[in-house]
């Protein structure tokens, strides 16, 4: 090859592996990222809550491993449920700063949906969960002009009432939200008092400033023996207690009525019995039923030797079993859907329907009345009450008005009384909602706070407190 | 003459053929890959959610050249966290550092998709009968990854080991993404109603995407910058475009959740199919990484993406594909 087609060769190489390089240089590169970058950033929180089933730390902070942040100003806080806790919830703000942008906060029924919020006006924000009205988590925004944590000068309830936050209920709210969820605190009656010690931090109530610890107190730890024996045994669940062997908490305990010392324990270690709540009881005395109430289970136990038979899914947030008096069949509230389950009773209940309740309603803790032809069910989703007639299994849904209705009773005349754990907005801070089974209408809300006066503190009588238990 | 003419015709079939190979300047006979030097740590964002942060990424060319390609990522720990780009034939040495303060739990790196020895895995011992792979505070551990042929995709990487051995804590912020480009250079893509072999130099950004419990965590690679960007966009962010760009998104899901990734105004082909799709089930580390051309047949605007399951959608999760002339 002569020495001119060499260089047309090598001419023509050369060309060829340039253009794929040519077509590489075609995307223009900028050394100016500010020109080019379009995207926007979104909201990265400031502080997170992880929500689990852990008594006292259901929405837990990682950093502090504590139920209450501090942010600033246009910070976002994110809370969100995942593999801390093994069911559905809501996130709903129990007290709020009036007029803050976006609250109150809240969702129609419970999921795994978590919750960012970016908070604006400096104070304090509490949050709850409908289905599980303990759970408590706290947001303070602190101002940086002023002293102390700020916790503004009034609170919005989502009892409806607009409180000073140097008043006696705000007092009481606080209190009850430190003592909840600091486990130490809890009251135990094996020590001679119950010393609730709060930390020495300043607080700012709309330009006061006190200590926290200003809220400390003590109480003497008086138990008392009947001076009567009772007669069997009083199970409790022990819905709090750690154990060994398992993750998740809680227990049931049984007591001897005669001698008032604890026989037995049912751990369900082998189930991860997670948040026992109710039980019932066959009519001979021979089965325990168990709800757990953090999960989806009803299970079953020899009540004599504690052995477990069987443990089965039943729906979401069981909260409370019982039997209708004539026929034994049992009825699981399920207090993360809209409806109670109907079972065969047993040592391996077998579900048979289920009754709904109401669209969202969450029923908590209902009851069959004796005669075995009613069950009404206090819908803590959905401010209702619901009767349904046994013998047809149809329902009517009663609206009450009142905030997370979580237990019912019937009383004379065919009445029954459901509790309204948060009260009956506008004015009722704690209240009770009569309701006549038969005509399933409702006769009247009974003001149970009427006698308290949330700013001083002063009450004649001793309900103004908040009632779950009637 | 005419052998001269032969010959020459000779080299330039030669040549031709050499050149179709796609795109790469040097043609080498067995594509040796490039072997990438990476150190991660793992720490802690203000909030207390943990994360991985980039400390240094070099990487060495078959022919023994060394670039530095640290200054790509953003500083401090992100979610999520840095965005490693392989390409079949490379290999890479990836040590991870413990750099939660208050911690003396392990912390590790399991990776999905490509080549690794069982050293290399990421878990304990009491789940792979050989060692403890993790990080301890002040003792690192490396693990080694091969992009063999076969391995291209959009990979996860996250933690294996802390907290609980069987499960790790990638669900605190502990995850990332790992892009292992095929050795073709190129993706099938929808553009302009054609089904197209994508030459990936065409694309200008790539959007991260992790679907976390019911919030968007996001990241964008952008490749119009000279040399790569990695920008942190947090949560439920604004993807932004140019109006005919051609963009590669990465949706990958993480937690406990079941999610509906949907875009609106646009469609794209699930990769390697021929079904057009605009809407995708994902599901805790499934993944889907697709092209579009922005804004194609639909022009500019705030094109919304969310999971189309109606309580996230509720709760907003959610963000915007904006697309700008």
């Amino acid at each position: 090859m002569n020495r001119e087609s060499f260089h047309t060769i090598a001419l023509a190489i050369i060309a060829l592996g340039l253009a794929p390089l040519a077509a590489y240089a075609q995307a223009p590169k900028s050394d100016q990222p500010q020109d080019v970058i379009i995207s926007r950033p979104g909201v990265l929180p400031a502080a997170v809550f992880e929500m689990t089933d852990d008594p006292g730390r259901w929405f837990k902070d990682p950093k502090s491993g504590g139920s209450l942040v501090v942010i600033k100003p246009g910070e976002a806080v994110l809370i969100k449920i995942g593999s801390g806790t093994n069911t559905n919830h809501t996130i709903t703000s129990l007290a709020w700063q009036p007029g803050a942008a976006g609250f109150p906060i809240d969702q129609e029924k419970p999921s795994d949906s978590s919750v960012t919020h970016t908070f604006e006006k400096p104070g304090l924000y509490v949050f709850t969960c409908k289905v599980h009205p303990y759970m408590f988590g706290a947001v303070i925004v602190k101002d940086p002009k002023t002293e102390g944590l700020d916790l503004g000068a009034e609170l919005q309830l989502v009892t409806g009432a607009k409180i000073p936050t140097t008043s006696d209920i705000a007092k009481k709210i606080l209190l009850t939200f430190f003592v909840t969820t600091t486990p130490a605190l809890w009251r135990d009656y094996r020590k001679p008092t119950w010393e609730v010690k709060l930390p020495d931090l300043p607080i700012n109530l709309g330009g006061t400033v006190i200590k926290l610890s200003a809220l400390n107190f003590s109480m003497p730890n008086t138990l008392l023996t009947p001076q009567t024996p009772g007669v069997g045994e009083v199970w409790v669940d022990t819905q709090f207690e750690g154990v060994t062997g398992k993750k998740k908490f809680g227990t049931a305990t049984e007591v001897d009525a005669s001698n008032w010392t604890v026989k037995q324990k049912v751990k369900g270690v082998e189930t991860n019995m997670n948040n026992p709540h109710n039980m019932w009881s066959d009519p001979a005395y021979k089965l325990i039923y168990q709800t757990e109430w953090f999960d989806k289970k009803l299970t079953t136990f020899d009540r004599e030797s504690g052995k477990v038979y069987n443990s089965q899914v039943v729906g979401d947030n069981p909260s409370h079993v019982m039997s209708n008096p004539l026929t034994g069949t049992l009825y699981v509230a399920l207090n993360g859907e809209d409806r109670v389950l109907k079972l065969a009773p047993g040592e391996y209940p077998a579900a048979l329907a289920s009754i709904n309740v109401g669209p969202h309603s969450g029923p908590h803790g209902h009851v069959l009345t004796d005669d075995g032809k009613y069950m009404i069910t206090p819908n803590a989703l959905a401010s209702s009450v619901s009767v349904v007639d046994l013998a047809t299994e149809q329902m009517t849904e009663i609206p009450t008005g009142g905030v997370i209705p979580i237990a019912v009773w019937p009383g004379r005349n065919n009445k029954a009384y459901v509790a309204n754990l948060l009260g009956t907005p506008p004015a009722m801070l704690s209240s009770m909602t009569v309701i006549d089974i038969d005509a399933k209408k409702k006769l009247k809300d009974i003001d149970l706070a009427a006698d308290y006066n949330p700013v001083s503190g002063e009450h004649k009588g001793e309900n103004y407190g908040l009632v779950d238990r009637i | 003459m005419i052998k001269t003419r032969v010959q020459l015709g000779l080299l330039l079939a030669v040549a031709l053929s050499l050149a179709a190979l796609g795109g790469s300047p040097v043609v080498s006979a067995a594509a040796a890959g490039d072997h990438h030097f990476i150190t991660l740590k793992a720490s802690a964002l203000p909030s207390g959610q943990l994360a991985y942060e980039m400390v240094s990424h070099k990487i060495k060319s078959p022919e023994g050249q060394e670039r530095d390609v640290t200054g790509r990522y953003a500083n401090g720990p992100t979610i999520p966290g840095p965005t490693l780009v392989m390409k079949e034939g490379d290999t890479a040495e990836v040590t991870l550092e413990h750099g939660v303060a208050d911690s003396s739990q392990p912390i590790s790196i399991h990776v999905h998709g490509v080549h690794y020895k069982i050293d290399s895995d990421g878990t304990m011992k009491v789940l792979n009968g050989a060692a403890d792979e993790a990080a301890f505070p002040g003792k690192p551990y490396t693990y080694k990854w091969t992009a063999a042929p076969g391995t291209a995709g959009t990979w996860p990487y996250h933690d294996h080991a802390m907290g609980n051995p069987m499960v790790g804590a990638e669900d605190k912020g502990l995850f990332g993404t790992l892009i292992v480009n095929p050795a073709s250079g190129k993706v099938p893509a929808l553009i302009d109603g054609k089904i197209v072999d994508l030459d990936l130099s065409d694309i200008r950004r790539e959007f991260i995407l992790w679907m976390h419990e019911t919030t968007f965590w996001g990241q964008e690679l952008n490749h119009i910058v000279k040399g790569d960007k990695e920008i942190p966009l947090w949560t439920n962010p604004t993807v932004g475009a140019r109006l005919g760009e051609k963009i590669r998104f990465h949706v990958i899901g993480i937690g406990t959740a079941i999610h509906s990734f949907h875009l609106h105004g646009h469609r794209w082909i699930e990769p390697g199919t021929t079904s057009v799709i605009d809407t995708f089930h994902v599901t805790p580390i499934s993944r889907q990484a697709f092209v579009l051309q922005a804004g194609e047949g639909v022009g500019p605007g705030d094109w919304h993406y969310h999971c189309h399951v109606i309580q996230h959608m509720q709760s907003g999760m959610m963000g915007t594909f904006r697309v700008i002339e």
